[in-house]
């Protein structure tokens, strides 16, 4: 899917970056990207500094790809390609040694009762998230934060959009079923 | 909130695809008309909705903090090698998949035990056994639709007119065309100004549809080399050897049959006594790509659209009467599906069961076909009907890049793909 409208700036800047190597252009990716990419890499793998650490990596490789960037095409896919790609691998490279990764656990000592449950959902959220294959998992964010089409996510994961939608749907209900006992509002 | 409530309603799977604005214009009147007398389909909107939003507000709440300038120093630090990512883009370009090729050609014409190897690990990784009747042999088959073509090509060609409005929609156009006597029904969806791609909308003679039974395959794996190729598990955690000898359906059962025979309208489908993952005894259309016939296969060939592994048969008795192919998830690929039906037959949207990804490693991926039945079918589809049975050919391109740069492009990519 090529580029359009608002992501053809960025493509040209892209662009820039490639024939001059540009860092500035970098630097205005990287305040575009880095708390997108973060919040993606943290809902990922629920750990403060893994996340940074990853997004670091995210972004040096993102400006070692560069020559492979073809600017016809939306940049944020792209990206997001790349932040999946890193952040598979440090899960592949750390399989066993996840469990020892601290995870941030939102406290509910300091909540008042309003927020209590709110971050009882929030823990439990991310629970159920984790029990969702990666795949899945970047889909649904993707989807619902990120609101990227599932055809650039199909594009992004080499997947059908047909596979995209059935994994985002099933997903979705999973999470929603195994989370129906929070009643919340808003 | 209580997401979940437990109701059904057979509009039920529509909501999903409603709330992402994926429903076709007809689907969406329907489904609106339905809402206006259905509470639980509205509380199910509401629900989804909800969770949504919940969703959303809980996971974009996250402790933040920049790195960026130790990212940017990391990144300067870089560009003083940046002659080097040069050397490397050719490299990565042209060196390196020349040398592959001729390190791969070395290895097979080489060391013909590793091929022999590899080959063999390839095509027993399972075979998949249908239950049902099809009775065409793979000769026949063949045969079915040599003589097919040959009878055919004296009828109008309108190849010529393609693109050529026959009707504009809402959000894409459908044109029909006809080729050597095979009606082609063509489906153009824009999706913005950049994207298109080509379905099948079939326009004349009008048709009705119905559900079909999904796929009932019995997986038999006859080795444990599944490791070597790095099998993954499904997504139900089962392992490869749990498939053995296991009968499982496909995943979906939205699937339409269209009577080409009979000019009513389009009918709903019924699918109410059809639930998803239930076995069904009788199969009238699997996931079969039997091998694209000889003259197609020459012609598309140069187009290196088709990288294929051959990883499944289908048998009837002792009969190996198809083969799927799996191909490859490329960005563009072409792929001829060929599939057998008996006379109410359909098309659906095709996933394969196991689709090698990068690097040769294998992803189990689910078989669906969507709920909606205009919007899903992204194939360019030709017919032919023998006494009993329908052929129908598929080409589903199932990419958007490089052959959709542009609408010309496109359709001459379209007018280049010859059947005889």
């Amino acid at each position: 899917m090529k580029a359009n409208g608002g992501e053809v700036m960025e493509s040209e800047q892209m662009l820039k970056l490639l024939t001059k190597g540009d860092t500035g252009s970098f630097e205005q990716l990287v305040d575009n990207y880095e708390k997108k990419i973060y919040g993606y890499i943290y809902t990922m793998i629920r750990s403060r500094e893994t996340a940074k650490d990853i997004t670091q990596d995210v972004f040096i490789n993102i400006y070692k790809n560069l020559y492979k960037y073809d600017p016809e095409y939306p940049i944020k896919p792209w990206i997001f390609k790349i932040a999946y790609n890193t952040t598979m691998n440090y899960i592949r490279k750390n399989k066993k040694h996840l469990s020892d990764i601290p995870i941030d656990k939102l406290s509910t000592s300091t909540a008042s009762k309003d927020n209590s449950g709110k971050i009882d959902f929030k823990n439990e959220l991310y629970t159920e998230l984790n029990k969702l294959k990666p795949i899945c998992r970047t889909i649904v964010i993707l989807r619902l934060i990120e609101d990227m089409p599932f055809e650039q996510i199909s594009c992004m994961l080499n997947i059908s959009v047909s596979s995209v939608k059935h994994r985002f749907y099933r997903s979705k209900s999973t999470l929603m079923d195994n989370l129906k006992k929070y009643e919340l509002e808003g | 909130m209580n997401w979940r409530v437990n109701m059904s309603c057979k509009y039920e799977k529509y909501i999903e695809q409603y709330i992402d604005g994926d429903l076709s214009s007809r689907r969406k009147k329907e489904f609106d008309a339905h809402l206006k007398d259905c509470k639980s389909c509205k509380n199910m909107i509401s629900e989804s909705i909800d969770f949504n939003n919940a969703f959303i507000s809980a996971v974009s709440d996250f402790p933040f903090e920049s790195n960026k300038s130790s990212i940017i120093s990391e990144a300067k630090n870089m560009k003083k090698n940046f002659g080097v990512h040069s050397i490397m883009h050719l490299l990565y370009k042209f060196v390196l998949p020349a040398a592959a090729a001729i390190a791969a050609c070395l290895l097979i014409y080489n060391y013909k035990p590793v091929y022999k190897c590899v080959s063999k690990a390839f095509s027993n990784v399972s075979q998949v056994i249908t239950l049902n009747s099809v009775n065409l042999s793979y000769s026949n088959l063949n045969n079915t639709i040599s003589s097919y073509l040959e009878k055919n090509t004296n009828s109008s060609s309108k190849i010529d007119t393609f693109g050529q409005d026959a009707k504009t929609a809402e959000s894409h156009k459908i044109y029909s065309i006809k080729k050597n006597g095979s009606k082609l029904f063509v489906y153009i969806n824009y999706l913005g100004e950049e994207f298109c791609r080509l379905g099948d909308i079939e326009k004349e003679p009008k048709f009705s549809y119905n559900v079909l039974s999904p796929a009932l395959i019995v997986v038999e794996n006859k080795n444990n080399k599944c490791s070597i190729i790095d099998f993954k598990a499904p997504a139900n955690g089962e392992s490869p050897e749990d498939f053995i000898r296991k009968t499982f359906p496909s995943a979906y059962v939205n699937t339409a049959i269209y009577d080409l025979k009979n000019n009513s309208d389009m009918k709903e489908a019924v699918n109410e006594k059809i639930k998803p993952w239930v076995q069904f005894s009788d199969m009238n259309l699997s996931k079969l790509k039997i091998p694209i016939p000889k003259n197609m296969r020459i012609v598309m060939n140069p187009s290196k659209d088709c990288p294929q592994n051959t990883l499944c048969y289908f048998y009837e008795g002792n009969n190996r009467i198809g083969t799927m192919y799996v191909t490859h998830a490329y960005p563009e690929f072409l792929l001829l599906h060929q599939v057998i039906a008996p006379p109410m037959c359909a098309i659906t949207h095709l996933d394969d069961i196991i689709t090698p990804i990068g690097n040769g490693k294998l992803e189990y991926m689910t078989y669906s076909t969507e709920p909606d039945t205009t919007s899903c079918y992204n194939d360019l589809t030709a017919f032919i009907q023998t006494k009993d049975k329908k052929f129908y050919f598929c080409i589903e391109i199932t990419t958007t890049e490089k052959i959709y740069e542009s609408k010309n492009k496109f359709i001459n990519y379209v007018k280049s793909i010859k059947f005889k």
